[in-house]
């Protein structure tokens, strides 16, 4: 029988009965019913996947369960409650612009695309053009929504800059893959 | 018709029935809950709401649920749908709750493609609207003992201007539903509408960036279970035996079913199911279609092409200007096998009991899947539900069945909730591929520059050919001449040839755009061809050829010349043509129609070479596609129409050896990524009150437009799909 390891996600601990070797993002999916993390190549190749590892934006279908305890994880169902405290129905300022913007066309990468831009925003709240390209290089968006992803990320720059955000971000550099 | 035409029209207008009284809906889904959620939606509507037909309904405390048929996959139909209703019905839109329709009768048949949607729905969903609206205000005339014409109504109330009285559509629903429904209701004009040509907001925004919106992949049943399948190598291989004793020693693994084409890994969860798949051993008979590859499929087309083919049009006489011509140009043009690789690889829940199959299937083709799912389980096909989910986008490919097909046999041999769902590697590799085309183009220019005959002809192995009943090679196919029978050019004399070849080793299915992109790229790359050797600007030419204001007949519908140039012109002006280009640049610029979406338009692109690589930098778009619903969903559709038209520019090519398609996941089906997608201006031209669809028109102009701009910079006239590192080399 598959030994249990004590995950932490979201600010909380869970114990996930699997083999050493399963993908995070099964786990997240299958065991604990988080599905908002998305399964779309299993291969490290396009970032529907994407979760923060301590801060750090990575691809959950290429991290296995029986490596990440103590580590603090953080998906899309946490992500509003910043590093788990807070308020989890008001959304991350990312989210929010997201929204406002009309980012989403079916909507199914977007949710890799803002664990990617969260983790990117926490460690270079100012980013380029060229920044935003190459650390979202990473994040394959079929329906092409790249242009309206850039300015996303521009706009909350700005608005998180425009004051305290007013939730803590997590730690961490915007390192991808 | 062609088969794709039929295919696509077949859930639009036809399949809306209106003016009929219904029963509380079965569907389960409410605003910003999701279709094919699992739980009860809070939004169910009260059983004593009133639906004066299927797509509408009042409750008695103001709610109001619209009911979408078409399926969600990031084009905005549960928004822009609903919106069209409520402004006919003037409906508080802050009180509407979208619902996703099942595959009931009183929905009618349903499919999402052709870019018909919006077109389709326009005027059943105008009509529904605007008899809720008439019931209504016929409720309240009688209250109030007033003539219905003293009545107007604004955000869901009616109003007696004259007396000052008011009521709400929730208190008039139970006596509306006594009032006759008007058979043919008038309509508003342009002038009154309130929410159409709004950008509202999508109705999935927020559960999509909270990640709670449910997609197929999300559906969680009772006791569900979870299954991968490995499927035949190639189309009709013969299943001769298998293993599966090392599958089984895989924790969560629980058991082997064998399917016809596949043999299927029932797990706990889905990486058990995955990695159940890749230790199964099957040995297959791969059959006779295993002898082919891309290169003999591509020698079968360059064949035919060198010769006649059947004619789906023929005007002037097309052989004896050419003879005549003083200038002959002549050129073949090819594009490949694709995969559609939708960010949600494919996947179906199924659960089968009591002689009843429900699904819950992300797809394009609910009552597709309805039917073949029933012709597999031998049942009728009202024991079938298909209740449909979000999609993470369908592009053509969720337009088959064999997602359902499947997880409704391995449901049935379970007698427990499934889930099936698909590698990204199973995807690709058992894709219904986009079909490869190879085009002959020839023409004849007089001493004036003049155009005087064109000749197109193209070799496509169609999916229409699949159908092995209905089809027959000699007779004229029309989905393969889609974009190039209805050539938008007025020319003396024109001939256009088709032929097609059966029993491929993959599937071939409809992608995004269908083959006006392939006819498309071919005649307006071509057209460029005939402008050089003209010696004429390529803008400056084009305009010549669209002279005039009378429509085009191509036959099967009439073109609008005059429509075409408007937006050429507008492209090219807001594009600087005419200017010089930043430096080290150079423009190219096309103009399509897809003339049963009735949109046009004109694409300028803006190119570099990089290292000797091709690089575009920004794209003009200029589109008319009559009324814009809401414009900010369409300029997001027109976006992603054109990074879709660049991703097919630029590597994507799937190649066949030895029957088995070559490609795996994105590494070796790139799509295109955010550091590639250029700036995209898009401007809206309407050249109609009546809208035209958007989801595909924009993506066959791309890739002629950077071909054309490429050929600008360089000299080098390229003929082939996809553009390729080596192209460029040397
Ligand atoms: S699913 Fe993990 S990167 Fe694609
Ligand atoms: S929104 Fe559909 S894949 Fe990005």
């Amino acid at each position: 029988m598959p030994k249990a390891f004590a995950l932490l996600i979201n600010g909380r601990q869970f114990m996930v009965a699997a083999p050493a070797e399963q993908p995070l993002l099964w786990a997240l999916r299958d065991n604990l019913g988080l599905t908002g993390t998305k399964f779309g190549c299993g291969a490290g190749l396009c970032g529907a996947c994407t979760v923060h590892v301590d801060g750090v934006a990575m691809r959950s279908c290429q991290l296995q369960v029986g490596h990440l305890e103590g580590k603090h994880i953080t998906t899309i169902e946490g992500l509003a409650a910043g590093s788990g405290t807070g308020d989890s129905r008001t959304p991350h300022p990312v989210q929010q612009v997201w929204l406002e913007l009309g980012v989403a066309q079916c909507g199914y990468c977007q949710v890799g695309q803002i664990m990617s831009a969260t983790a990117l925003l926490a460690s270079n709240p100012h980013p380029s053009d060229e920044e935003i390209d190459s650390s979202m290089s990473g994040n394959i968006c079929r329906c092409g929504t790249y242009n309206t992803i850039r300015k996303a990320i521009h706009e909350s720059a700005r608005r998180m800059a425009e004051g305290k955000p007013r939730h803590a971000i997590p730690a961490g550099s915007g390192g991808q893959r | 018709m062609s088969i794709a035409r039929r295919e696509f029209l077949a859930g639009g207008a036809a399949g809306l029935l209106v003016g009929v009284f219904f029963n509380a809906p079965l569907a389960r889904a409410a605003q910003l809950a999701v279709p094919g959620s699992a739980t009860p939606a809070a939004g169910d509507p009260p059983t004593q709401a009133w639906a004066p037909n299927a797509w509408v309904q009042v409750a008695p405390n103001g709610d109001i649920y619209i009911w979408v048929g078409k399926s969600e996959m990031g084009q905005g139909v549960r928004t822009a749908l609903p919106q069209i209703l409520a402004d006919e019905m003037d409906a508080d839109w802050s009180r509407v709750r979208v619902e996703q329709a099942p595959t009931l009768p009183k929905f009618g048949p349903m499919g999402t493609g052709g870019s018909t949607s919006v077109m389709g729905s326009w005027d059943p969903l105008r009509k529904a609207g605007a008899q809720a609206r008439l019931a209504l205000i016929g409720a309240a005339a009688q209250r109030w003992r007033v003539k219905p014409g003293e009545c107007s109504t604004f955000n869901s109330y009616v109003i007696h201007s004259a007396s000052g009285k008011r009521l709400s559509y929730g208190e008039l629903a139970e006596e509306a539903a006594r009032q006759p429904l008007e058979e043919s209701p008038a309509l508003k004009g342009a002038a009154q509408r309130t929410l159409v040509g709004k950008s509202l907001d999508r109705v999935d925004g927020p559960a999509i960036v909270a990640g709670k919106a449910q997609y197929g992949i999300d559906v969680r049943r009772p006791n569900m279970v979870f299954a991968a399948l490995e499927r035949w190598p190639v189309v009709e291989a013969e299943l001769l035996s298998y293993n599966d004793s090392a599958a089984r020693r895989i924790p969560g693994v629980l058991q082997t079913v064998k399917l016809p084409h596949a043999v299927a890994v029932i797990a706990t969860n889905t990486w058990a199911a995955f990695e159940g798949q890749r230790a199964l051993k099957v040995r297959w008979n791969p059959g006779p279609r295993a002898l082919q590859s891309t290169g003999s499929i591509f020698a079968l087309m360059h064949q035919s092409v060198r010769q006649p083919g059947n004619v789906a049009r023929d005007e002037g006489n097309e052989e004896g200007a050419f003879q005549a011509a003083s200038k002959k140009v002549e050129a073949v043009y090819e594009t490949p096998f694709l995969a559609h690789v939708a960010m949600e690889p494919m996947n179906c829940t199924a659960e089968v009991s009591n002689g009843h199959c429900t699904l819950w299937a992300p797809t394009q083709n609910p009552t597709r899947v309805q039917m073949d799912v029933a012709k597999a389980l031998d049942i009728s096909p009202d024991k079938v539900l298909v209740n449909v989910t979000l999609m993470g986008g369908g592009f053509g490919r969720r337009l088959e069945s064999d997602y359902g097909v499947e997880a409704a046999l391995v449901a049935r041999a379970l007698g427990r909730p499934v889930q099936v769902i698909w590698t990204r590697e199973d995807d690709v590799r058992h894709d219904a591929f986009r079909p490869p085309t190879v085009h002959a183009l020839r023409a004849g220019i007089d001493g004036s520059g003049q155009v005087v005959s064109w000749r197109h002809r193209v070799s496509s192995p169609t999916p229409a050919a699949q159908d092995k009943k209905h089809f027959d090679a000699r007779k004229l196919e029309g989905s393969v001449v889609d974009g190039a029978s209805d050539v938008h050019y007025r020319i003396p004399a024109i001939r256009i040839e088709q032929s097609t070849h059966e029993d491929l080793p993959v599937r071939v299915g409809w992608l995004r755009g269908v083959y006006p992109n392939q006819n498309g790229f071919a005649n307006e790359v071509f057209v460029d061809e005939l402008a050089a050797a003209a010696g004429q600007d390529p803008f400056e030419f084009r305009r010549g050829l669209l002279a005039g204001d009378e429509p085009i007949d191509t036959g099967h519908g009439k073109l609008y010349p005059a429509r075409l140039r408007r937006v050429l012109e507008l492209a090219a002006e807001r594009a600087g043509w005419g200017t010089p280009p930043p430096k080290g640049r150079a423009r190219g610029i096309s103009c399509t129609v897809l003339d049963w979406a009735h949109t046009y338009v004109s694409q300028v692109a803006e190119v570099s070479l990089e290292n000797q690589l091709p690089r575009v930098h920004r794209i003009v778009a200029v589109i008319d596609c009559g009324t814009v619903v809401n414009p900010e969903l369409a300029r997001m559709q027109a976006e992603s129409a054109i990074i879709f038209g660049l991703s097919m520019t630029f590597d994507q090519a799937v190649t066949i050896r030895n029957g088995e398609p070559q490609q795996h996941n994105f590494y070796d089906f790139p799509v295109l990524r955010m550091p590639q997608a250029p700036l995209i201006e898009i401007h809206f031209a309407p050249g109609s009150d009546r809208p035209g669809g958007l989801g595909e028109p924009p993506v066959a102009g791309v890739s002629p437009a950077v071909f054309n701009a490429l050929f600008a910079l360089t000299g080098k006239r390229l003929r082939r799909l996809p553009i390729t590192a080596e192209d460029f080399q040397g």
